[in-house]
């Protein structure tokens, strides 16, 4: 085939998806997106310091791991699922790391983790999770720097 | 010196029309259309980064990110080291040139590196048209400053160069694999496997399409699941991406710098490794260059072709077993002919994937329909256009068919017997592939593969009539394959307007009921093959006779 040739068919190809896009699409009433507005951190352990922030406390045993259960709301969001996890603060260096769904402690320590949405809004909701030694006694204020033994 | 411009301008003549450089007008003339093609270039790709930028796809700024950039320079990079290396590997160690030029008096390591600086000669001049005006785009959208523009044109100097230097080294391990599969099926299964791989990613790549697009619904997680992709692929080909880094600058903490520190390590660190891979080339690739340029081919060349008995067919067969022996001994047209026959289905199946993935009225289901069956034929039809000069391409070996003691049918059915078995193949996997997307009825598909192949029949019969009757084979013989055949150009056409005439009444006919219009079109096709049989064999049995 001649390069004109295929060109041609190829605008052909891209305007035939354009024009069903264009003239084929079903009319519906305006459906607007429902973005969330709102994320719960589930998890039984979960504290609310005086300042309103929130904190989990951990006894350390090797390859603790903790579960970071979480909802989105409203129910009727149209894309539910679009929150990340990530840690953005740590006490020390590899405390901890974030894989499919659990906080997996590698040593004690603390991390503050950040959920947020994707859908648009950037809805987040910040959670400090200290692992302690069972003998120690943490500190847990807001400030991540303060993370200390008493 | 001037002794590699003689060999470097000697080879290029060979390949690019410099005829313009001894003729003022024309040199000026050619130059403005140059400094046209790289204009017209950067305001496409300025056009559509600026629409990019308007509709915050890469970002929620006014701006274009680097790592947009990077991620097309990237591709263009690899691309260029794809084609050098098939290149230089061709030219350094399997060019029939080599043993020519080693007779000139020069030296040979001066014959060696003439092909390394015609390969930047070639390189350079795609950088200027692609690489340079993406660059320039770049800097107009983001609303760079003046100097650079000037800091540009060494940086295309030097990246042009790299494709060349990596090419030269992976040229040295990929002449040993062309060596090893020097056996002719094997090349065959291995570029035929190859392609089968390449397919089956395409096939998987286009089964991610999920099944509702809602771009406005789901863009917060389009666009993370963007800017996740392009920073995967800058993460994966780092070493490139210092390179766009190193021309475009970076942001340092909360400033954008042009020229930073960073500029001047990756600088230099190009300019080190270029060094050191154009050293590694000159002294791996050099002597292996002179040992191939310089083998006796004459007295070296060991091939034993393998007897084979002589098998006596049929009349009916032994045409056709002709044409599969001539043209199955040449690995450019088995990859064409798999080409051929997978381009289709592939195109169906994104087709239908998009049009699954909209929300489309009764009309729109309808227009898909017809646009299904516009794609099926254009596709099909165009593939075979090049039947139009089947029998001419022979030049004056054309004639043979009507010296040979049988029916003058065998031997020109013969010639399209393989176009017609891949067109029909083609057509039953595009069906398979629309049945499997758009879940259409058993019954409906087989229709629809039925009008494809009929007409396909029909058009490829017209096509290879064309050229029956007004023979171009005079050209073939002294011309050769480069000239503008006038039947190719009629064939064509012909496939435009029966595509477009077929789709048209497809819509049209919709109305009724798919079946039922489907029905309809299967008459039509079939009427359309049997009238264009009975005119083909008419006229070859006229042709042939009479004339």
């Amino acid at each position: 085939m001649k390069k004109s040739t295929v060109i041609v068919i190829a605008v052909i190809y891209f305007v035939s998806i354009a024009v069903v896009g264009f003239f084929g699409l079903e009319i519906s009433s305006y459906n607007p997106v429902v973005y969330i507005t709102q994320i719960n951190i589930t998890n039984t352990e979960l504290v609310t310091r005086p300042d309103n922030t929130l904190y989990m406390l951990f006894d350390y045993t090797e390859g603790l791991t903790v579960p970071l259960t979480f909802e989105a709301l409203p129910e009727n969001a149209t894309e539910r699922n679009a929150v990340k996890v990530e840690i953005y603060y740590q006490s020390d260096t590899d405390v901890a790391e974030f894989i499919s769904g659990n906080i997996l402690f590698y040593k004690p320590g603390m991390v503050s983790v950040r959920i947020y949405s994707t859908d648009g809004r950037n809805v987040t909701v910040r959670c400090d999770v200290y692992a302690q030694m069972p003998d120690q006694q943490m500190i847990t204020f807001t400030n991540a720097s303060l993370w200390g033994v008493k | 010196m001037k002794y590699l411009k003689t060999l470097v301008l000697m080879q290029l003549k060979d390949k690019l029309n410099l005829s313009f450089v001894k003729n003022r007008r024309q040199l000026i003339l050619k130059t403005v259309l140059a400094f046209l093609s790289v204009a017209v270039v950067t305001a496409i790709i300025y056009l559509l980064f600026s629409i990019a930028v308007m509709l915050r796809i890469f970002s929620f700024w006014e701006s274009l990110p680097i790592n947009v950039l990077s991620v097309i320079f990237i591709a263009m990079q690899l691309l260029s080291m794809l084609s050098c290396t098939v290149g230089l590997t061709k030219a350094l160690y399997f060019a029939a040139d080599n043993k020519v030029l080693l007779t000139m008096p020069v030296s040979s390591n001066m014959v060696f590196m003439s092909k390394l600086v015609l390969y930047y000669i070639y390189e350079l001049k795609k950088s200027i048209l692609f690489t340079l005006p993406l660059f320039i785009a770049f800097g107009m959208v983001n609303g760079y400053v003046w100097y650079y523009y000037l800091w540009l044109i060494p940086c295309v100097f030097l990246v042009a160069l790299v494709p060349v230097a990596v090419g030269a080294v992976i040229s040295i391990p990929a002449m040993f694999a062309m060596r090893i599969i020097r056996n002719g099926v094997l090349r065959a299964v291995l570029s035929v496997l190859a392609l089968a791989g390449i397919t089956y990613l395409i096939v998987k790549l286009i089964n991610l399409i999920p099944e509702n697009i809602n771009l406005v619904g789901q863009w917060g997680q389009i666009y993370y699941a963007i800017q996740d992709a392009l920073q995967f692929v800058c993460d994966k080909f780092a070493l490139i991406n210092y390179m766009t880094v190193m021309v475009v600058g970076q942001t340092v903490g909360y400033v954008f710098r042009l020229f930073s520190a960073n500029t001047f390590i990756i600088l230099g660190i190009l300019v080190a490794s270029l060094a050191l891979l154009l050293g590694v080339a000159y002294l791996l690739a050099r002597p292996l260059f002179l040992y191939m340029a310089s083998k006796q081919f004459e007295f070296e060349k060991n091939d034993h072709v393998r007897q084979k008995p002589n098998r006596v067919h049929s009349v009916a067969f032994s045409a056709l077993s002709q044409e599969l022996t001539v043209n199955f001994r040449s690995l450019t047209y088995i990859v064409h002919l798999f080409s051929q026959v997978m381009i289709l289905p592939v195109a169906i199946l994104f087709l239908n994937k998009t049009f699954v993935a909209m929300n489309t009225r009764l009309a729109g289901q309808h227009m898909a329909v017809a646009f299904n069956v516009l794609i099926l034929l254009l596709i099909s039809t165009s593939q075979n256009s090049v039947l139009a000069s089947v029998y001419s391409r022979e030049g004056n070996a054309r004639y043979i068919i009507k010296t040979r003691p049988v029916s003058y049918a065998n031997s020109v059915v013969a010639k399209l017997a393989v176009s017609l078995a891949a067109t029909s193949l083609s057509v039953a996997l595009s069906v398979i592939a629309y049945k499997s997307v758009t879940g259409a009825s058993a019954v409906d598909s087989a229709l629809l593969c039925f009008i494809g192949i009929f007409v396909n029949v029909a058009y490829i019969f017209w096509s290879a009539e064309l050229d029956i009757m007004n023979p171009q084979s005079r050209q073939y013989s002294t011309v050769g394959v480069s000239f503008d055949n006038p039947n190719e150009r009629k064939a064509t056409v012909l496939s435009f307007l029966l595509s477009a005439l077929f789709a048209f009444a497809v819509y049209f006919l919709l109305k009724e009921g798919q079946t039922l219009a489907f029905v309809k079109i299967l008459l039509v096709a079939a009427v359309f093959l049997g009238a264009r049989l009975y005119l083909f064999f008419i006229r070859v049995r006229l042709y042939y006779m009479e004339k």
